[in-house]
């Protein structure tokens, strides 16, 4: 599937962007990791990643927790199932969001601004877990000086306007 | 003189004004709650009925070792010393239609209420104030869910279901408790003053009983969230409306005491 960045030189650009998305997209149709889609701190791990599937396709927490588990698995914390959000890195965050986006099946996942949701030492790591996401297109919103750390992993550099027609014709 | 008049008047004017858009915008708030719950398929959603099993728990479940000996140890104090004064004065007759008059009117849905508003109110304004402060509220409506069902609802409901089990419950621990006490100087049974209890019921008895329980129950959760959703600055302010969150409730939970025993 494709992979984007779009470079973002000032903040009320970037808001504007996340403000279409919220406003105009489903959730299942392009899910949002960003931190203005914080987790909720009263669930566990194990129910924010299910709450959005199981809301829309009114299936029970129970039933969809081997699913959930499986995700976790190949994302490799499947450890932190019955967590909450207050025992967790800003990383670990970042990967429930992931699962959470990506258990809805979207077409697109949006990273709006990631650089200011983990460490900098887990930048790295994070943008390597980005390879493990099939079968959905990743857009990542990002400042310019960080946009060179998706290029060199084959994402393509466009406008807002030239995805929003990509999708659009989706 | 005129001048303190007049500003007297206008204070008084602008607590009337106040007053009145916290109880238009509570009544308001209490239809969306409930619009939102019970006029969709949403409460047959299995989400809602599991987020609205696990606020029962936290709300009612826990509560029970601490109600159990609250029961117990008040039913000792009213049941028993009720029963002593009827006993003095020869009217061990009325014995029934006595705890009936003081339990299920009046100490049940009082000491309940109270229990709830202390433990489930505050609780419920500082988890819904800290999730709009943290924009949860937001996120979940960025994901198509509404938080008025997933939310709002389940804590309403379970809080009005809680009250009701919580103030039955009470009335059986404290009339065992009060006999326990009233077996020592009285010969009767338990089943007896059971029975007593249930033939002085009348229909204004369970009425005034469901509607304290019910909209109490209701009302301790749906007033300290509706305040909490006005509250979107800082931790600082959240224990500020904290405050004003407990009086509204505690004002609400005094005038239905009140109003309802008047009325029945």
């Amino acid at each position: 599937m494709s992979r984007y960045v779009i470079a973002i030189e000032n903040m009320s650009a970037a808001r504007d962007i996340l403000r279409y998305v919220t406003d105009n997209m489903l959730f299942s149709d392009c899910g949002v990791v960003s931190d203005t889609m914080p987790l909720i701190a009263s669930l566990t791990v194990m129910d924010n990643i299910a709450l959005p599937k199981s809301y829309h396709d009114r299936i029970s927490l129970s039933k969809l927790e081997p699913l959930v588990y499986n995700l976790m698995v190949s994302y490799g914390i499947q450890n932190l199932i019955y967590y909450h959000k207050k025992s967790l890195s800003s990383y670990e965050i970042m990967l429930v969001k992931i699962l959470r986006s990506l258990l809805m099946q979207p077409e697109n996942i949006l990273f709006y601004m990631p650089h200011d949701m983990i460490h900098a030492e887990d930048y790295n790591r994070f943008i390597d877990v980005l390879d493990k996401i099939e079968n959905t297109s990743v857009v990542v919103v990002e400042h310019t000086k960080y946009v060179k750390e998706f290029t060199v992993k084959d994402f393509k550099e466009i406008g807002f306007n030239q995805w929003q027609t990509l999708v659009t014709k989706v | 003189m005129l001048l303190h008049f007049n500003r007297f008047i206008g204070a008084l004017g602008r607590s009337i004004i106040n007053i009145s858009d916290v109880l238009i915008g509570v009544t308001k708030f209490s239809f969306n709650i409930l619009r939102a719950g019970f006029l969709s398929r949403n409460l047959f959603n299995p989400v809602v009925l599991t987020l609205i099993t696990r606020q029962i728990y936290y709300t009612g479940v826990e509560l029970f070792v601490t109600m159990t000996i609250t029961s117990i140890l008040l039913g000792l104090a009213i049941v028993g010393g009720l029963s002593k004064l009827l006993i003095i004065f020869g009217a061990t007759a009325s014995i029934g239609s006595a705890l009936t008059i003081v339990l299920v009117r009046t100490a049940a849905p009082f000491i309940v209420g109270l229990l709830l508003i202390f433990r489930t109110s505050t609780g419920m304004f500082v988890d819904v104030a800290m999730m709009n402060l943290n924009k949860e509220l937001t996120a979940l409506e960025n994901m198509g869910i509404d938080p008025y069902k997933v939310i709002f609802f389940p804590r309403v409901i379970a809080s009005v279901l809680s009250m009701f089990i919580l103030s039955s419950y009470f009335i059986v621990i404290s009339i065992i408790g009060g006999f326990m006490l009233l077996s020592f100087q009285l010969n009767t049974t338990l089943l007896v003053i059971g029975q007593q209890v249930i033939s002085s019921l009348n229909i204004q008895d369970i009425l005034s009983f469901l509607i304290k329980v019910l909209t109490i129950g209701f009302m301790i959760t749906a007033i300290p969230i509706y305040t909490a959703l006005d509250e979107k600055r800082s931790e600082l302010d959240i224990l500020k409306s904290l405050n004003k969150a407990m009086i509204r409730v505690f004002y609400y939970f005094v005038a239905v005491l009140v109003i309802v025993e008047f009325m029945l």
